[in-house]
């Protein structure tokens, strides 16, 4: 079970230090300070808003399920760990192609659009334009509407360069056969209906959470593959707006242009009339998003660079244990050592 | 004007004969007469002001209490082109509310849901444009003797009081004499044309089988889908069993895929297609599905549960031979689905303890999502809640609820009771909604005496499972000749 085996690969590199709702609130992709940070320090970067609306109850009951098949254990502190068992699961866990930092839920939208292009592109082709839209959602619609509006979607010559369009990026060597089967049974068209979970889940003998799994990472490859030629015409107008441009918060970007227009800190509390903690959880973001971002100012006399190697040698990434260590420090300062200290790519190492 | 009744029939709907009564109706409605149409569901009620909003100059305002049936219908329209429509319900944004209010000229067909009447910018709006007919949908929900009350539609009455107001089509499946009343007082009537269809659905042959095990029930199902042809529809009572069915049944070598809704929407969009399009034989569901199925050729109809009312079950099995044809509609039962049904109908219906936690926890400043999150109220209770606290006091809540469960208890009484008396199926069914069988159809129902060979086909050679293919053929089914 694949879904199992990341829970087990977050709850193992979390190795102790957070409790069983962390892996939660970060496969809900939870905008918070501390998920946020949670995702570059511990290198989560792929699992991060995999699935934005799952909910507690269905969460909660993998972890039971988990803890009755001996793959992991929850101490009284809600705190989780893997067992032996656990451990040879993990092992089974397959290098998975998954971003999901960087489109954070927004696959989603972009699969819906390019359904309902499908859809309306092989009926117009049927010369056949009655059909019951297979996105019902209003905006994802008006999306579409706007969009074929925009070009000359009647015309075979358009049509074709579609189909071309998705023949080609079909042939990436990063995609498998499992996961153009998937996305090509997700779509439907004219006289052709689409295929629901539970039937692809019998014909492929694949539980349907992993075969989601597979199609969130079908999607991440496919717009990895879209972004980056810009000769696939089509499909890159059809991916506008779907990668993250500025991986951080709303909030956090305001404050980040603030920065950047040379305010201090603590103008910049003023300014925004926000809470002290608040901006610092901004800061925290802008330190782990920002290659450039220099956490100097908040060092001052001291060699940041060597207090961040220092603070990795402590090989844990739990405040308390730190503040032990660094008493003068304060916990934010402790943050952005623990945040530009992290791990920059996620090893596949286990 | 008869021509250019077909020619928009022919048109806009691609039908060149109208149905029994259809016609009868829409030449009153354009002689601007208030309307009372009594049919049988699914037998073409939406024609009925459709046809003559064509016909006539300006909008048509549709009330419609059942959310889902008023989005089938616009989707209905929208798949045939019609661009001027929109539904106006609670699930709008508020933006998108504003947007539409804004541009309500520009709309032929508004439908409306009741509690959107008593928006008092909704309604001033609605006053400002022309109006050329206004429709109650489901007419029978105004009144509290139909089986589905819904107060918010006695708002409707207030507004139609104006002298210069449009004529209005009452719809609805109800004949009986207080409902009638009801319509016609509530809705300010001036002499109303009554248009009544028999609500005999004759093509449809009842048929009850009594089971001592749910295992047997199963065997039974099982023996009767290998038996006779579909398309069918299997209804049963939960997600769970839904799926389980499913499961087994196409183990057993049939083409059928779960629906409810518990599945993703698009999922049940892909049954539906499947279904329409015969890639699967079968549909097992929960009552979630039919609305917005619009398939003529449905052979059979099974159920595994005595359903919650009378209605429910004529509309279920309505769903059953909409092309005319001989459909089976066939009930299994052990004796004591009663209890079952009876704990799913008012299992998640509040009482006198729910009532009081509301009200408490209101007074304490508690919000509704906080009762729910802490476990002390299911989203239902909060719902119903919700809406009558508003309204009523707590004692009156109280006595209300309480008589409103004994109803649901009462309908399900009424339903086990037509399924295993010694009297006609049929008869009882049309009598429950106020009127009587003229005549009876040969194999009319097991209990009058039925041969099941003459109604449906004996099942053919099964055909393949749903096979997947490799992208490249997929993309080219999509694309022919691409």
């Amino acid at each position: 079970m694949l879904f199992q085996q990341i829970i087990l690969h977050m709850v193992h590199r979390l190795n102790g230090e957070r409790t069983i709702s962390a892996p939660f609130h970060l496969l809900r992709g939870k905008r918070s300070g501390q998920t946020i940070q949670d995702v570059k320090s511990f290198g989560f970067t792929k699992y991060f808003s995999l699935f934005p609306k799952l909910s507690k109850e269905s969460y909660d009951q993998t972890i039971q399920l988990m803890i009755q098949s001996g793959l992991l254990i929850v101490n009284e502190d809600s705190i989780p760990h893997t067992t032996k068992l656990g451990q040879l699961e993990l092992r089974q866990l397959p290098k998975l192609k998954l971003n999901g930092w960087l489109y954070r839920g927004n696959e989603r939208l972009f699969f819906q659009r390019l359904s309902l292009v499908t859809q309306t592109l092989s009926h117009v082709q049927a010369k056949s334009m009655a059909f019951t839209p297979v996105q019902k959602d209003d905006k994802i619609q008006q999306w579409v509407r706007q969009f074929l509006r925009s070009v000359p979607y009647q015309s075979t010559t358009f049509i074709q360069q579609f189909y071309q369009e998705l023949s080609t990026v079909f042939q990436s060597p990063n995609l498998s056969d499992q996961h153009l089967t998937i996305l090509c049974h997700r779509l439907s068209g004219f006289e052709v209906s689409g295929i629901t979970w539970q039937q692809l889940s019998h014909a492929l003998k694949t539980d349907e959470l992993d075969l989601q799994i597979r199609f969130y990472e079908c999607l991440h490859i496919l717009l990895d593959e879209i972004l980056s030629n810009p000769q696939l015409v089509i499909l890159c107008k059809i991916s506008e707006g779907i990668k993250t441009t500025t991986p951080l918060t709303d909030s956090a970007k305001k404050t980040s242009e603030l920065h950047q227009q040379g305010y201090s800190f603590e103008q910049i509390v003023t300014m925004r009339q926000l809470k002290t903690s608040t901006i610092e959880d901004h800061f925290v973001e802008m330190a782990m998003n920002n290659p450039s971002f220099s956490i100097k100012v908040f060092f001052p006399n001291v060699d940041s660079n060597m207090l961040i190697q220092q603070v990795r040698n402590q090989q844990t990434k739990k405040l308390r244990t730190l503040k032990n260590a660094y008493p003068t420090y304060s916990y934010f300062q402790l943050r952005l050592l623990l945040v530009m200290g992290g791990d920059s790519n996620d090893k596949e190492s286990l | 004007m008869t021509k250019n009744l077909y020619k928009v029939l022919n048109d806009k709907f691609g039908f060149s004969s109208f149905r029994k009564g259809q016609k009868e109706i829409i030449e009153s409605i354009l002689n601007e007469e208030d309307v009372v149409a009594i049919m049988p569901t699914g037998m073409g009620k939406s024609l009925c002001y459709q046809i003559p909003g064509y016909l006539m100059p300006h909008t048509v305002i549709i009330i419609s209490p059942l959310l889902s049936l008023m989005q089938d219908q616009v989707e209905q329209l929208k798949k045939r082109g019609e661009k001027r429509v929109v539904a106006f319900n609670s699930f709008l944004t508020p933006l998108e509310k504003q947007q539409f209010l804004q541009r309500i000229e520009s709309y032929k067909f508004i439908f409306l849901s009741p509690e959107m009447l008593m928006q008092d910018l909704v309604k001033a709006k609605l006053q400002s444009i022309p109006i050329s007919l206004i429709v109650a949908d489901e007419a029978h929900c105004i009144s509290q003797w139909g089986y589905d009350f819904r107060p918010d539609y006695l708002r409707l009455g207030e507004w139609l009081h104006e002298p210069t107001r449009p004529p209005i089509l009452a719809l609805t499946a109800t004949a009986t004499q207080q409902v009638m009343n009801d319509i016609t007082l509530h809705l300010n009537m001036v002499n109303p044309t009554y248009h009544m269809q028999s609500l005999d659905r004759p093509n449809i042959r009842y048929s009850t089988v009594e089971v001592d095990s749910s295992h047997h029930k199963f065997e039974s199902i099982l023996k009767q889908i290998e038996s006779y042809s579909g398309p069918g529809i299997l209804y049963t009572q939960s997600r769970k069993k839904a799926d389980e069915y499913a499961l087994k049944l196409s183990a057993a070598g049939i083409r059928i895929a779960s629906y409810h809704a518990g599945m993703d929407q698009v999922d049940r969009m892909f049954v539906q297609q499947q279904f329409l399009q015969n890639e699967i034989e079968w549909v097992c569901a929960t009552n979630a599905f039919g609305m917005g199925v619009h398939k003529d050729d449905v052979r059979q109809v099974i159920h595994d549960h005595f359903p919650s009312s009378v209605a429910n079950y004529a509309q279920e099995v309505g769903r059953a031979g909409r092309d005319g044809t001989d459909a089976l509609a066939t009930l299994f039962y052990t004796i004591d689905d009663e209890h079952r049904t009876i704990f799913v109908a008012t299992n998640d219906f509040p009482e006198e303890i729910h009532v009081k936690i509301f009200n408490e926890n209101k007074y304490n400043g508690m919000s509704a999502n906080q009762l729910v999150s802490q476990g002390l109220l299911s989203e239902n209770h909060v719902r119903i809640l919700d809406y009558w606290s508003a309204r009523k006091t707590e004692e009156d809540t109280i006595s209300m609820l309480q008589q409103l469960r004994q109803e649901k208890v009462q309908q399900i009484h009424r339903m086990k009771e037509i399924i295993t008396n010694s009297l006609c199926i049929r008869h009882q069914i049309v009598q429950t909604f106020g009127q009587q069988l003229a005549d009876k159809p040969q194999n009319c129902c097991s209990k009058c005496g039925l041969n099941t060979d003459e109604i449906v086909h004996s099942s053919q050679e099964r055909s393949q499972q749903i096979l997947l293919s490799p992208w490249q053929n997929r993309l080219s089914l999509l694309f022919p000749r691409g």
